[in-house]
């Protein structure tokens, strides 16, 4: 309880920090909010008239603290200045998309490399073990946008099992999904391979194996666990930053996720929603750091002691 | 909404969508080939120009301007840059708006190297060929800013190696339209691709009229002769009348050369069979007032 009251703590402090380095980055790129809305013809007095109604002649610590002020004492992360409507509303739209895809991706991830890695690992040196490990490197290797549209050729146009674009049902989740997955699975697995060949060269599983000890026992009861450490840290910091948003595949499959969300807001300087969305992608993305320390305590128990 | 113009062409395929603007070359031939697919284009009240920093030397000279405008082979930005989607501009105003007339064609300062090199050179400036030009020391160089929406990039890359080849480098910078918007407020550039969008030819006034200079007129050309044609131009309520007054601005514009009028843009929409009866207006706009679609 300790642990988590001083991680919660430090958290509000990063928080902090991270709002107020958007809020400066934002404030420096050139253009505001209001030569978006106005456009290439407005005048510089119908700037200036948009810029007074829209708050932007005050100060920029005047804006941020007036921001800070509504987040504390009302939970108002403020309205956008483009479109008008409240942030909050803006970022609830969009977050189950962004948390369904991010869970979607990271199980996939999980899952797909889990089992990669693992039969790379127990037939290490054969061809099935080459073959995963090139697997994984051209997973890696293959940006998502390329590996996105390919995934859009083959499987909407030419064998037209899935939708191209839209967020309507669990089918229009599956293509987005498996272009976030497939980096991450690639990592997964060579995490994944490397982690068990360490653990499977020990002693314990030596007296394992001696002591009659099924091969199945072995991997599932002492290999897996021990080998599995390192791979969820991976999975937890990709799975935090998925929370923040994919704009790229966000933007190749139309799907209305925050990442999409956050880039339109800088392209149309529209400060409030760019603090919304990153304060809100931040505090995910330190509870789920808080949810990896806890299961390495779990899987690890020496972890857990040192932490606390 | 789908951002993606590669996944809203495969959602027109997979019949997800029925219409969707082309904006890409390659999807245009593609979908040329698809007898599902009906294509429409439409000519837009814009104009896509090279500009000049008529406020910074050396552009604030009628003659270099004149000279870089000679050494824009705009066919080959057409075919290249475009693949032929695209009307050949002459004049600072597009042919769907009062006061373009066909007539300003003999102003247009037509793709001519050896004329643009014997310009630069009767402004006072030595070298060209392998070497740069010079004039009191300076050598004529530039940036050309532009925004990073297509075709943009392609465009200024052809502008890029034109101005080369009559020994005149020029450096590309891409960004974002609010920072390009900024910076020409500004004056901190000194060649500008960019275009507008207006359906009156008081657009003149808005991007070239004086009293504009430090905002919308981002060259920040004067002329006040030609203040006075726009000013006139705007209170004229008789259509020939006003078209006169706008094309005697226009000999006048061109012949300074603020801009180098490059292209009008035609907006291309493609819309699958079962559509019928929408159109793209003149300001892109996709006009659905008669549209039908059968089931």
């Amino acid at each position: 309880m300790i642990y988590v009251a001083r991680r919660a703590a430090s958290s509000l402090l990063v928080l902090l920090a991270v709002s107020l380095i958007a809020f400066l980055a934002l404030g420096s790129a050139p253009g505001d909010a209001a030569t978006a809305l106005a456009g290439d013809s407005a005048s510089a007095a119908q700037l200036a008239d948009l810029r007074a109604d829209l708050g932007l002649d005050r100060a920029p610590l005047a804006r941020y603290g007036a921001f800070l002020e509504g987040l504390v004492t009302r939970w108002d992360l403020g309205s956008s200045l483009v479109g008008g409507r409240p942030v909050i509303e803006l970022v609830l739209e969009r977050l189950p998309y962004t948390i369904g895809l991010a869970l979607a991706a990271v199980t996939l991830a999980a899952a797909l490399g889990g089992l990669g890695g693992t039969l790379a690992a127990l037939r290490s040196g054969t061809l099935l073990d080459t073959m995963v490990m090139a697997g994984a490197a051209l997973g890696v290797a293959i940006p998502t946008f390329w590996s996105g549209l390919l995934l859009i050729l083959l499987f909407s146009l030419h064998l037209r099992w899935l939708p191209v674009t839209g967020a309507d049902g669990p089918a229009h989740l599956i293509l987005p999904a498996v272009t976030l997955a497939l980096p991450t699975a690639a990592a997964v697995a060579r995490l994944v391979r490397s982690g068990l060949l360490d653990v499977l060269g020990t002693d314990y599983v030596r007296t394992a194996h001696a002591k009659g000890l099924t091969p199945h026992r072995v991997v599932v009861g002492h290999v897996l666990r021990n080998g599995l450490v390192p791979v969820t840290s991976v999975l937890g910091l990709q799975l935090g930053h998925l929370l923040g948003g994919a704009f790229i595949v966000e933007t190749i499959f139309g799907w209305p996720g925050l990442g999409r969300l956050a880039v339109q807001a800088i392209f149309d300087r529209d400060e409030p929603v760019v603090l919304g969305a990153v304060l809100v992608a931040a505090t995910m993305y330190l509870l789920v750091n808080l949810l990896v320390d806890v299961a390495h305590g779990w899987l690890d128990p020496r972890v857990g002691r040192e932490a606390i | 909404m789908i951002p993606d113009a590669a996944t809203q062409l495969a959602a027109l395929q997979a019949g997800e969508v029925d219409v969707i603007f082309i904006n890409n070359p390659d999807h245009l031939a593609k979908l040329k080939q698809e007898s599902s697919i009906r294509l429409e284009e439409a000519v837009l009240n814009s104009l896509i120009y090279l500009g000049f920093n008529t406020a910074k030397a050396p552009f604030d000279d009628p003659k270099v301007r004149q000279a870089l405008s000679y050494a824009v082979n705009k066919d080959e930005i057409l075919e290249l840059a475009l693949g032929g989607v695209g009307i050949r501009a002459f004049a600072p105003l597009p042919p769907t708006l009062p006061g373009f007339d066909a007539s300003l064609a003999q102003h247009e300062l037509v793709y001519d190297p050896a004329r643009a090199q014997a310009l630069l050179a009767e402004a006072g400036f030595t070298g060209g060929s392998d070497a740069a030009w010079t004039r009191e020391g300076q050598a004529l160089t530039g940036v050309l800013l532009t925004s990073n929406r297509a075709p943009n990039d392609a465009i200024a890359s052809l502008l890029q190696s034109q101005l080369k080849a009559i020994g005149v480098p020029v450096e590309i910078q891409q960004l974002d339209s609010k920072a390009v918007m900024e910076a020409t407020t500004a004056g901190k550039f000194d060649l500008l691709l960019w275009r507008y969008d207006w359906n009156d030819p008081d657009a003149l006034n808005i991007y070239l009229g004086s009293d504009r200079v430090g905002s919308t007129n981002r060259v920040a050309y004067s002329n006040p002769t030609v203040d006075a044609l726009l000013a006139q131009g705007a209170r004229e309520l008789d259509e020939a009348g006003r078209s006169g007054l706008y094309v005697e601005a226009q000999k006048l514009i061109l012949a300074d050369a603020p801009w180098q009028p490059l292209y009008v843009p035609l907006d291309v929409v493609a819309m699958s069979a079962r559509v019928d009866g929408a159109r793209v207006g003149y300001m892109g706009r996709l006009l659905l007032n008669d549209a039908r679609v059968a089931r």
